[in-house]
């Protein structure tokens, strides 16, 4: 964190500011990857749009707007800084069956678990997200431990955890990262053959390359101990 | 194993770079990749869209984005999405 706000501040420190500073906001902490003249731009246009939305009510224009602009300056801090991880050819391998008749597991990068099963990161227990968020660096250091969930864990028994993004939403129903509820749904009607239990969740806000080399490794043998024909990714 | 990602469009130049076998990309709010919290049906659309894509794909680096757009679900006050006990404004996960 850093004491950016103060007398005198500059528009970059405060656009900064929304990333781990003095304004901490996870959904808007991609203004750190904004020119000065864009995240301008962006605050300019929303309070028009918000005006707007005071009289007609349209919502959907400020929930574009945001969409919008976190898709283009990640675009961009992608762009500028080249990413890492680029491979000109990946690997494939086809299901083989048919999806109704496979047996699927999920796996979400969302930082869920099971209440009484909490990973304790730093051996800190009942860490808040709050903690999490001031601890962001730490945890960019660390491999990350992944939590089983088993498929039938109700919500009310879901915990999310997570420094990197906002999980208000997943806070407010955890199927918009980790659908559980919905998988079950597709099951039920025949959609899905089989859903392998547990699926599982991690903090994806760790060290990449310990992931790539160790701990990634160590789960595909745990899944593929599982016999499941497809997995369901979701990174946030 | 079959795979399939499913993440919002504001990664998909790294999703691209990293030619993944199947990836579905929304043009959902980050943290909400399947869709706003009580949208049980765009969360099942994006969800369907992957399973299609599972079976349909036949060569990596297969890259699909949902049509649509992101839309919270307007709730009545005092109204949650779903049951879920920890939705409601200003209450923390372990408070």
């Amino acid at each position: 964190m850093t004491a950016d706000a103060g007398p005198g501040e500059s528009f970059e420190a405060f656009k900064n500011s929304f990333s781990y500073g003095s304004r901490t906001d996870l959904t808007f902490k991609f203004l750190k990857h904004l020119s000065g003249e864009d995240a301008a731009q962006l605050l300019q246009e929303l309070l028009r749009r918000l005006s707007e939305t005071c009289d007609d009510g349209r919502y959907e224009q400020l929930v574009d707007h945001v969409c919008e602009w976190q898709r283009r300056a990640y675009a961009e801090s992608a762009d500028s800084g080249g990413s890492p991880w680029t491979y000109a050819e990946g690997p494939f391998t086809p299901l083989r069956t048919p999806v109704a008749a496979s047996w699927l597991v999920l796996l979400a990068s969302s930082g869920h678990f099971v209440d009484g099963d909490d990973p304790q990161p730093f051996g800190v227990e009942g860490m808040t997200q709050a903690e999490a968020v001031e601890r962001i660096g730490e945890f960019l250091k660390i491999e990350p431990v992944l939590s089983a969930v088993p498929v039938d864990t109700p919500r009310e028994r879901l915990r999310v955890r997570h420094g990197g993004y906002d999980i208000r939403g997943a806070e407010a129903d955890p199927n918009v990262v980790l659908p559980l509820e919905r998988l079950r749904e597709l099951q039920r009607d025949g959609v899905v053959g089989e859903l392998a239990s547990p699926a599982y969740s991690f903090v994806g806000a760790c060290a990449q390359t310990p992931l790539l080399k160790h701990a990634g490794l160590a789960w595909v043998a745990r899944l593929r101990e599982q016999r499941v024909a497809a997995a369901v990714l979701v990174p946030v | 194993m079959a795979t399939v990602v499913v993440a919002v469009r504001a990664f998909e130049n790294r999703l691209r770079a990293m030619s993944l076998p199947r990836v579905v990309l929304t043009p959902h709010l980050m943290g909400r990749p399947l869709g706003a919290p009580g949208d049980s049906a765009r969360q099942r659309a994006t969800l369907l869209a992957a399973l299609r894509l599972l079976e349909r794909a036949t060569e990596p680096g297969t890259v699909i984005e949902m049509p649509g757009a992101y839309r919270p679900v307007r709730q009545r006050p005092g109204e949650t999405s779903g049951e879920h006990p920890h939705a409601r404004p200003g209450r923390g996960r372990f408070a």
